[in-house]
């Protein structure tokens, strides 16, 4: 069981992140007013058995674009946040990412996953500013995640 | 979910153990389906149920169209009306067929089909995804266009999509957090999950987005209306198709998951908080081009015999309609699933995306498998057609449900409703006319239903496939609102297809007759604008409405319907294709909120020469504008109107002669010249008034074109209009804005001759939009740029 977290290459414009926080400011007018900055995190969930250096591979070779993007294994790929917000879909609901994730594996390895071995796909917002966990929770609920497909976890950074 | 038991209970009760277990029949049904059971002397199985449940809804049976409704009109004459559906649509379709000599296939395939040119036929369909887009924004879009691509690679053979559209209708997109229902997802995180599903299927799966509207009323907050719509060609020769008793039934595509079970049935149901979450579907464009591409080959070499989408029931609808001659039999644990652990019925009606179901003659199948899984995509035979008139469902080598299709197909009881229609109380608004004419054309444009789209139109491609010819924008900086879109599928000759929308539920609001009217027209007119002419078009319906239960809505539907038939009738534009989609209403608190009656023509018009384009932007300063069309005090339903915080009475009408006369020289017009060079055409520019009047189309047409205009509103066509506002902002149907080549005008008058026609003013140089009043006097005079920024600010998220 590894994750795989792949974020922007500092310098990098991190669009997606920006694109974010543009939204949350703009549609939702209440309670955002503190937000600093937001990041956006791919989050690959390996249920596979897998070795380190396998992992460290499909990070660097697979799903990090090596111009635009840094990964990490097993570990987060940008700290100093004041709080993330994880968004993962329901149990059955099909995960494409996932799907194509597990074929590019199969692919880089050159062999078949079992059946039992899972992969999942997640996506992270990094938030800077001062925000309250409640007011976090209402952005999550508002414009992140749908309750009918997803749920989301919630949790302070090292700054907060 | 338990068997639900049905022999020896009461209908009344099986209707709410039914909407419990999501079947959604109504006591008729239930009671045909217990008759069918008691005589066959057992319980149905859960599978037998769903199946029935499923190709009863009204998704797949359009049984409120098809029923019988007890109609009054506004006279208290009674009327039955036997079908409405064989009774308006279907029979102007009838009515002009044999003048026309162009329609091919209509109202049975997936989508209709017409004649194109000397080796394809051309074909549409489009396609509601309403309830999906509601509770999943981005997946109900996504798998809303992933279907209408789907039905129309099922059209005959297989038709190669070569254009998409797309018409929303959305909540307001300001509307408080504070006074957002409960369950409900704000309008405008709908507006852009719905662009981004979009987006990312018509783009990734490479067919062109190139037709659309976005309205926005506050109705529409718990029940977004998503429209999505696909054009393709088809080689001659493949327009019909066939099961044959022994043919393989082939799945292709995607697997089969828990995802989407009870689409169809969830149709006919309402929405309210509990809906369930496996209703959604979530799609995967990549998934179906690699068998898009795949399924055109297997086409051309004759692989199948019949083939159809498997969409809203999944199997149970594509394996039950492809065998309703013959009979099928399916072993369901052949069917490649996501995971294990799926009960039988779970597995036949799952709408899990991007799957079709072929007919496959038996020596053809290796040969089929093989071509599929070169390209990596999975085909498996999961049973064959036969000849018993039995659908027959095994799993595990048991017998899971079994189902006379006679009774499957035909057994259910008609629909028996009432309708009725009385104007409504609504009276023309009293106020003087207002002094700052500019202050309120710059509102209008900035009105979200008028606004510029662009920052949505640019997010989808228009130009994959190379064809298209007239694009979403136009004019000097790309950004003016093209009329319709035209393409040019094939590159060895200049026949081309062009397509627009016509839409208008706020006319719905006073006259429903007078709302299908008025959005035929201007599909229509939108057409003509592009230089279309109307000697080949077709037409398709989409009626989104509230509950049918409700006798004034249903009244609504017959009048809008009683229309459709009169109009198509009169410019002989037949439908080919239609979709309907009822229960749009929305109960939160014990308060329920309807839509407003909604109903979307889309126009699908052949054009011998694509080069007879014209688009709407001003090309050239000191040529002469003309408008063409009548223009009346006809500002019931306007935006005008609205501003003003009215409704009105005065709804636009039509007459479809003068109409047709006007369109049949202004497409004349257009063809002169062509292929020369276009400075030297008769019509340079041309557009059509339709929201907020001449007086948007006129500012629309000059910043489009970088270029200002004076009139002089005392040489407009009109009757019984004697106010500026009301002549400027009156929404009077079949008008056309037209720049002349100021040399060519006599030609232009000519072909024009015998229609309500003038001279109107003159396109200038950069600067200015000036209008001289009915009494001479200068009553508007506003900086085209500064018009252009109100129109650009409203949507530019």
């Amino acid at each position: 069981m590894h994750f795989v977290e792949v974020g922007c290459k500092p310098g990098v414009r991190d669009v997606l992140g920006q694109a974010v926080k543009a939204r949350l400011e703009e549609d939702l007018s209440a309670g955002v007013k503190g937000l600093r900055r937001v990041a956006f995190i791919d989050v690959y969930r390996l249920e596979c058995l897998l070795s380190p250096q396998e992992a460290e591979r499909i990070g660097a070779e697979l799903l990090r674009d090596p111009i635009t993007q840094v990964f990490a294994v097993d570990q987060p790929v940008e700290g100093g946040f004041d709080w993330s917000v994880t968004v993962s879909l329901h149990q059955n609901v099909t995960d494409n990412v996932g799907i194509a994730a597990r074929e590019g594996i199969e692919d880089l390895l050159g062999r078949k996953l079992d059946e039992g071995e899972r992969l999942h796909y997640d996506r992270k917002y990094l938030f800077w500013g001062d925000l309250t966990e409640a007011q976090v929770r209402d952005l999550a609920g508002k414009a992140l995640a749908n309750d009918f497909l997803e749920h989301c976890r919630v949790e302070r950074g090292s700054h907060a | 979910m338990p068997e639900l038991r049905v022999l020896d209970r009461k209908p009344a009760d099986l209707v709410r153990l039914g909407k419990e277990a999501q079947l959604h029949l109504n006591e008729g049904e239930f009671a045909a389906i217990q008759k069918y059971f008691e005589r066959l002397g057992r319980e149905p199985t859960q599978l037998e149920l769903e199946t029935i449940a499923q190709t009863w809804s009204e998704h797949c049976k359009h049984k409120v169209f098809n029923g019988v409704i007890e109609y009054v009109d506004e006279r208290g004459h009674k009327e039955i009306i036997d079908n409405l559906f064989k009774r308006t649509i279907r029979k102007a379709t009838e009515r002009v067929a044999g003048e026309v000599g162009w329609l091919v296939s209509v109202f049975k395939d997936n989508a209709g089909i017409i004649a194109f040119n000397s080796s394809h036929h051309a074909c549409m369909k489009v396609e509601t995804h309403n309830h999906p887009s509601a509770l999943d924004p981005y997946g109900g879009a996504n798998t809303g266009l992933g279907g209408v691509i789907r039905d129309v690679l099922g059209c005959g053979l297989g038709a190669k999509p070569v254009a998409n559209t797309d018409v929303f209708c959305f909540g307001l997109p300001d509307l408080a957090y504070k006074d957002l229902p409960s369950g409900v997802l704000h309008p405008k995180r709908i507006a852009k999950g719905v662009r981004e599903g979009v987006r990312d299927y018509g783009n990734r799966i490479g067919i062109p987005t190139v037709n659309g509207a976005i309205l926005f009323d506050a109705r529409y907050t718990c029940n977004p209306l998503v429209y999505c719509g696909t054009v393709g060609v088809l080689p001659k020769g493949m327009e019909s198709k066939q099961a044959r008793p022994g043919d393989k039934i082939v799945a292709i595509g995607g697997r089969t998951g828990r995802d989407g079970i009870h689409g169809a049935t969830f149709s006919s149901a309402e929405l309210d908080e509990s809906v369930s979450t496996s209703v959604v579907q979530i799609g995967n464009a990549i998934e179906e081009k690699k068998f898009l591409d795949v399924l055109l080959k297997a086409r051309d070499l004759r692989l199948y015999s019949s083939l159809t989408d498997c969409g809203a029931g999944g199997f149970s609808s594509a394996v039950g309609e492809m065998g309703a001659d013959c009979g099928a039999r399916v072993d369901l644990e052949k069917a490649p699933l996501k995971y294990a652990g799926m009960q039988s019925w779970e597995i036949w009606v799952s709408e899990s995306q991007e799957r079709m179901v072929l007919a496959v003659p038996p020596g053809n199948v290796e040969r089929l498998v093989k071509l599929f899984a070169d390209e990596d995509v999975e085909a498996s035979v999961i049973g064959e057609f036969t000849d018993d008139r039995l659908l027959s469902v095994h799993h595990g080598g048991q017998l899971a449900g079994q189902l006379d299709m006679a009774f499957l197909h035909r057994g259910n009881p008609r629909l028996e409703q009432k309708a009725s229609w009385k104007p409504k109380p609504f009276e023309e608004p009293v106020f003087s006319e207002p002094k700052n004419l500019g202050s309120l054309l710059k509102r209008l444009l900035a009105a979200p239903n008028i606004a510029s789209k662009e920052t949505t139109i640019r997010q989808y491609d228009h130009e994959v496939q190379g064809g298209s010819v007239l694009k979403p924008l136009v004019g000097a900086d790309l950004d003016g609102p093209g009329d319709a879109a035209i393409m040019r599928p094939f590159f060895d000759g200049w026949a081309g297809l062009a397509v627009s929308n016509g839409i208008n539920p706020l006319y719905g609001d006073i006259d429903p007759y007078w709302m299908a009217a008025s959005a035929i027209d201007e599909a229509l007119r939108n057409l003509v604008a592009v230089g279309c002419s109307l000697e080949r078009v077709a037409l398709l319906d989409n009626f989104c409405w509230g509950n049918p239960k409700d006798e004034a809505k249903l009244g609504e539907l017959v009048r809008a319907a009683k229309a459709c038939h009169d109009v198509a009738v009169a410019f002989k534009t037949p439908f080919i294709s239609g979709k309907d989609s009822f229960h749009n209403e929305y109960t939160v608190g014990g308060k329920t909120v309807s839509i407003p009656s909604t109903l979307l023509i889309s126009a699908l018009g052949v054009m011998g020469d694509v080069r007879q384009r014209v688009s709407m932007d001003f090309k050239q300063k000191g040529n002469p504008l003309y408008v063409v069309g009548k223009t009346f005090q006809e500002l019931g339903g306007s935006h005008y109107y609205r501003l003003q915080g009215a409704v009105g009475r005065s709804v636009p009408r039509l007459v479809v002669a003068r109409a047709r006369k006007q369109y049949a020289g202004l497409a004349k017009a257009a063809a002169i010249g062509v292929g020369k060079k276009n400075r030297d055409r008769v019509v340079r520019a041309m557009h059509d008034c339709s929201e907020g009047g001449l007086g948007v189309a006129l500012a629309e047409m000059a910043f489009a074109g970088g270029l200002g205009c004076e009139i002089d509103l005392r040489k407009l066509p009109r009757e019984g209009v004697e106010r500026n506002d009301y002549a400027l902002f009156s929404e009077s149907n079949a008008r056309h804005l037209v720049e002349v080549n100021k040399s060519k005008r006599t030609a232009f008058e000519r072909l024009l001759r015998g229609t309500d026609f003038a001279c109107i003013g003159r396109v200038t140089g950069p600067g200015r939009l000036v209008v001289k009043g009915l009494q001479g006097e200068t009553v508007l005079d506003e900086d085209g740029k500064a018009l252009k920024k109100a129109w650009k600010g409203t949507l530019n998220w």
